[in-house]
């Protein structure tokens, strides 16, 4: 590792300035410890010494003085030095990162400093790895039910197909429920998925899965890093109630040229990065699709055709304009297609034709814009378009006596965003580190669409059935500070306030966050946190017909926005020299204005009757206990993780007023997630999983109509029932061997090793006397895989 | 072969469905099921049979009700208690029948399951042919005309069918594997649904599309091709409605058009009934659905529909003459020669 003190020069503060910041920061927090912080200011960026890449959630720690903090998303750091200690004595610091070598610094800093520190990647985790110590009491920060996971990590865990998944991976952690078995929904402590915030460089996705939820969109050749937040929100992040779920695309490598190629059983893909200028500016363009729309053709009828195939696009390119400034542009576009056409065996024969169509398309681009401005405050305005849109088109072809008609359905389902954002942090002294921002959205959101048209001999017209068309704005301001009080207790001390804005209709909310971390022992903390959140948007999910029909909507009079209120209590133990941690965290959430198709609706009803009179309110509650043992940077490394949880619904209008189990609801969840570095080439991985069954809601009766000669169920009790527990056991072994011209890895996995039959979905079946046997549908049985991969 | 080969194939063929016990608490209490559609000058018939939880043997005839107590009664307080006549049916001794634009009320006892309760009312159905006139038609094959009618609605609530039928000399039959043109010894006729069109915006296709404004077809060549439509009240409502309707009917030699049009009003409760068992066939079959659509049911305490329905016919021919059977000599009608 290189320290570079000098490769940006330090800048000085003017007196004058210091005095104006501090006078403004004390009417704002009235903290009477404020004016006496004397501090140097130590800061700069992390960077990964082969690439030039910037390192986010780096570990800086002063040891003598047990300070520390860590890098944000663009590898800034600002380290406060006591200027009593500075100007006497070098100061220790510790620098860490799970995947890049640590290592120990010593600095004379007489001034405030700006530097850029560069880490060497880890290639392989032995036993011989220094190990050095991690943030401990306040230091270790105050946010709690945090989990980061590196690309490498993800990349390492056995997967279906062994296509690599980021939410799957996420699903193995404790209070992260999936959805059906095998997909990769994501209900983290008893929320639904529209209420996870993910971002990605930033900016929110609508849509994060492929092939009807069963991978992740995120390809994790462009990927650097994942975090998740379950709880203890900070006030700069809203909109959402139940997660956080941040993930940073490489920024492309500044040095050299590069480039990452994989060829799996599901999909390929291929990643090229280098610079543009060296160390001044830098591209990444990553591409995968899968192939099993052409590998299947074959094997299908003509007359009787699938189709399915996904494609993932992710580019970002960036540019150090200066010392302090450097703008990236990102982007990402993806799309799902499911299609199936059929048509008479021979060609003269009646019959029909047919040809369904459906896609699933995801578009994000965002240009951001860093500024440090005098050292102390980091500036990131980001600017981007999201969109999400689905369309389906059913076709149909009849020829009877040489006259054809023709039948054509579209649906349509879109929203679109144009986003601005400030966000600004700022470490005045030792006491205090600033954060403030404002966010801007307008959103247009199309919930339903719905075409029809005819043509034939007989009968030919048209019509359409559009929801209504929405333009919403979202505002937010919202100001933080992570406080350090006496005793080593921290405080994280936050105000969002929100409003939301469509057709006409205006609503705010004032969000308040707290956390707090106080440290018992030099080993063990506590963690308490609350936060409110307002989510302007819901999705309605089902109700659709035959494919997913996710519909988002906006707030409006006579639909409030959804709200949720958390609060999470947790300890910390840091077992001595082993770097395993132990976590024990517990949470109530109180869900308000949550809404759910009334069962007697199509969605174009709301057309006529309004979204509001479509849709039951209601409220929700969840609870729990997550237990996470996690060891890092050893030879054998990962975590164990237990959730005990409940998850309750409570709607007027529905199960007769009483409260029932949502239906992602597993009481017990519990998984093993271990890596193990045979050799310095050889790594092996293994995870279990257990959650008992989800809740699903079942006829309690049958009755027969004379009129029709139909029999009809009745159904009671809202997800009374439950499926049977799943579990499955994965490996996976990865072979690396450096080429001539870079390295290989070859990979094998077993996918559900013991073919334990989880159900995916359950469904009733009528024998050939009528009686009902219900039969679970498992997508994920055993599955083997192999992948080949190269890296130069 | 080679064994890795064998094993993947082993793998591949195994069955992705298979059974699966499920927890759940198996405490059903069975109810009553009421199907009984009424109608104005009709006598009163009522299925009655119990509902069985979800696993049982589904042998419907076990389960009809034949010791039921069924009493019907009107506003007034008048009673009507009808009689098991077998299979589940009840019927009114004295041959009873509704009166129009009256509610009733049904109650049913039956021992070991809760009353079951019902209302509906017995709606009225008022249609009068103003006029027919025959237009000119594109086609030497066809007849066009445009038929005018007057619905008289009344007060409330009113969902309304309509559906338009021609005579046809029985001559085709259908066979498996298509239609066959084919000549029928003896005669006869046969009433076949023709397309027709409307001025009136508010008709629909289907009773889900009646409540949705953009359900309607926009097109000149546009019409009901299944010689079905369904409307509302809401733009006429306590009114009369006059509709005009454009049809075409086949020109046959041996009998001019005769035309037999039929509008009926429907309660409210049966209308709805009929709307969800409509959404229920689209989403059943459907596994991706979380949430089943429930049958609507106006029996509190039971299951199935009690409603009212009155249907008025008019059968007229090219001229606006009346026809019946009788005088038509359906018979007699030489079989087509198409």
């Amino acid at each position: 590792m290189a320290a570079n003190p000098g490769s940006f020069a330090s800048v000085g503060y003017p007196q004058f300035m210091r005095h104006i910041w501090k006078f403004s920061l004390l009417l704002l927090l009235i903290h009477p410890e404020f004016a006496a912080a004397q501090s140097f200011s130590v800061s700069g960026y992390v960077e990964d010494a082969a690439s030039g890449e910037r390192i986010p959630r780096v570990n800086l720690y002063l040891i003598d003085q047990r300070a520390g903090t860590s890098t944000n998303d663009f590898g800034y750091f600002n380290l406060n030095v006591p200027g009593t200690v500075s100007r006497h004595t070098d100061i220790k610091v510790s620098v860490t990162h799970v995947a890049y070598v640590s290592q120990l610094l010593e600095w004379s800093v007489q001034s405030d400093t700006t530097l850029v520190l560069l880490l060497q990647p880890r290639i392989a985790v032995l036993d011989s790895v220094i190990v050095t110590p991690e943030l401990a009491g306040m230091q270790a920060g105050t946010q709690m039910s945090r989990h980061t996971l590196s690309a490498a990590q993800i990349e390492a865990m056995p997967a279906i197909l062994g296509e690599a998944d980021v939410i799957k991976a996420l699903q193995f952690l404790p209070g992260v429920q999936p959805g059906k078995e095998g997909f990769s929904g994501i209900h983290v402590r008893g929320g639904r998925a529209d209420q996870n915030l993910i971002l990605l460089d930033g900016l929110p996705l609508y849509n994060p899965t492929h092939v009807l939820g069963l991978f992740s969109v995120f390809n994790p050749s462009a990927l650097k890093q994942v975090e998740m937040l379950k709880g203890g929100f900070p006030a700069r992040y809203g909109g959402r109630l139940s997660s956080i779920i941040r993930l940073t695309m490489k920024e492309g490598n500044l040095k050299h040229f590069g480039g990452e190629g994989k060829l799996g059983f599901l999909t390929s893909r291929l990643m090229l990065e280098g610079p543009i200028v060296r160390d001044r500016a830098s591209w990444i363009i990553s591409a995968r699709r899968t192939f099993l729309d052409q590998a299947t053709r074959w094997f299908q009828p003509k007359e009787n055709r699938y189709g399915v195939y996904f494609y993932d696009l992710n580019f970002k390119a960036n540019y150090i304009i200066s010392r302090k400034d450097r703008i990236y542009l990102s982007g990402y576009m993806g799309q799902d297609t499911y299609s199936h056409r059929t048509r008479p065996k021979r060609k003269n024969l009646l019959g029909d034709e047919t040809h369904m169509r459906v896609n699933w398309r995801n578009r994000l681009v965002s240009l951001r814009w860093n500024r440090l401005v005098r050292d102390r405050m980091f500036i990131n305005l980001t600017a981007g378009i999201v969109g999400y849109d689905v369309t389906s088109r059913y076709t149909s072809r009849e020829t009877v006596f040489e006259e054809t008609e023709t039948y054509l359905s579209s649906w349509e389902s879109s929203i679109l965003d144009y986003t601005v954002r400030l966000d600004a942090e700022y470490k005045p002294g030792l006491r205090h580190y600033f954060r403030f921002g404002a966010e801007a959205t307008s959103r247009l959101l199309l919930p339903s669409s719905t075409n029809d048209a005819v043509t034939g001999p007989e009968n030919s017209g048209s019509r359409s059935r559009p929801s209504s068309r929405f333009e919403m704005e979202e505002y937010a301001l919202y100001a933080e500070d992570e406080i350090y009080l006496p005793w080593e207790i921290a405080m994280n001390l936050g105000l969002r306030f929100s409003s939301g804005q469509n057709e006409g209709h205006r609503t705010r909310a004032v969000e308040p966050r707290i956390s707090l971390n106080m440290p018992l022992s030099s080993r063990m903390d506590a963690k308490v946190s609350y936060a409110f959140m307002q989510q302007y948007i819901h999705r309605l999910t089902g109700s659709g017909g035959s494919l997913s029909r996710d519909i988002w909507i906006p707030f409006m009079p006579g639909l409030d926005p959804q709200k949720g209120s958390q609060i999470a209590a947790g300890l910390a133990y840091r077992f001595p020299g082993q770097q395993i941690r132990i976590t024990l965290e517990g949470y109530y959430k109180h869900l308000g204005d949550q809404i759910e198709y009334r069962p007697d609706v199509l969605p174009y009803h709301a057309a006529v009757r309004g979204w509001p009179s479509v849709v039951e309110r209601g409220q929700g509650k969840a609870y729990g206990v997550e237990i996470l043992l996690r060891r890092q940077q050893r030879r054998l490394r990962g975590w164990i993780g237990y959730t005990w949880s409940r998850s309750r619904r409570l709607y007027d209008g529905l199960n007769g007023g009483e409260a029932y189990p949502d239906g992602y609801e597993r009481k017990h969840d519990f998984s093993i997630v271990s890596q193990y570095q045979l050799t310095e080439y050889t790594l092996l991985s293994a995870s279990w999983i257990y959650s008992s069954g989800y809740p699903i809601w079942l006829p309690a009766g049958r009755y027969f109509d004379y009129n029709y000669g139909e029999d009809w169920f009745e159904y009671g009790s809202i997800n009374r029932a439950r499926v049977p527990a799943a579990h499955r056991l994965d490996l996976t072994a990865q072979f690396t061997k450096e080429i001539k011209w870079g390295k290989r890895t070859f990979s094998l996995g077993l996918f559900n090793v013991y073919n334990r039959r989880n159900p995916s979905f359950v469904y009733p079946k009528r024998d050939y006397y009528g009686v009902i046997r219900w039969q679970r549908l498992s997508l994920v049985q055993l599955i083997p895989d192999f992948s080949y991969a190269i890296r130069f | 072969m080679k064994p890795w080969t064998i094993i993947v194939a082993a793998v591949f063929s195994w069955h992705c469905s298979v059974p699966v016990e499920l927890e759940f608490e198996s405490d059903y209490t069975p109810k009553v099921v009421v199907n009984a559609e009424f109608a104005p000058d009709e006598e009163w018939m009522v299925q009655l049979s119990r509902s069985v939880a979800y696993a049982d043997s589904i042998d419907w005839s076990q389960y009809v009700l034949t010791n039921a107590s069924v009493r019907i009664h009107d506003s007034q307080g008048n009673m009507e208690s009808l009689i098991h006549m077998g299979k589940g049916i009840y019927q009114s001794p004295a041959s009873n029948t509704p009166r129009a634009d009256t509610r009733y009320t049904i109650t049913v006892n039956a021992p070991g399951l809760a009353e079951a309760r019902a209302s509906s009312i017995a709606p009225s159905a008022e249609m009068a042919l103003v006029d027919i006139r025959e237009v000119p038609s594109a086609d030497s094959t066809n007849r066009s005309f445009r038929v005018r009618l007057r619905i008289e609605d009344q007060p409330g609530q009113d969902y309304y069918s309509l559906a338009v039928q021609y005579l046809r000399p029985l001559c085709q039959k259908e066979e498996s594997g298509g239609w066959e043109i084919n000549a029928v010894e003896g005669g006869g006729t046969s009433a076949y649904s023709t397309r027709f069109d409307s001025d009136f915006p508010a008709m629909r296709t289907s009773i889900p599309d009646v409540n949705d404004p953009s359900g309607a077809w926009s097109s000149e060549a546009f019409g009901f091709i299944d010689g079905q439509a369904y409307f509302s009240d809401r733009s006429f409502e306590g009114e009369s409605k006059l509709i005009e309707l454009a049809l075409n009917v086949p020109h046959y030699e041996a009998l001019t058009p005769h035309l037999q049009i039929s509008v009926a009003n429907w309660s409210e409760e049966l209308w709805f009934y009929t709307e969800y068992l409509f959404l229920n066939y689209i989403f059943e079959p459907n596994i991706f659905e979380d949430t089943p659509k429930v049958i609507y049911s106006n029996v509190h305490g039971g299951l199935g529909v009690f409603g009212g329905i009155d249907y008025e016919y008019l059968r007229f021919d090219h001229k606006g003459a009346s026809w019946n059977e009788e005088d038509l000599q359906v018979d007699m009608i030489q079989p087509c020669t198409q």
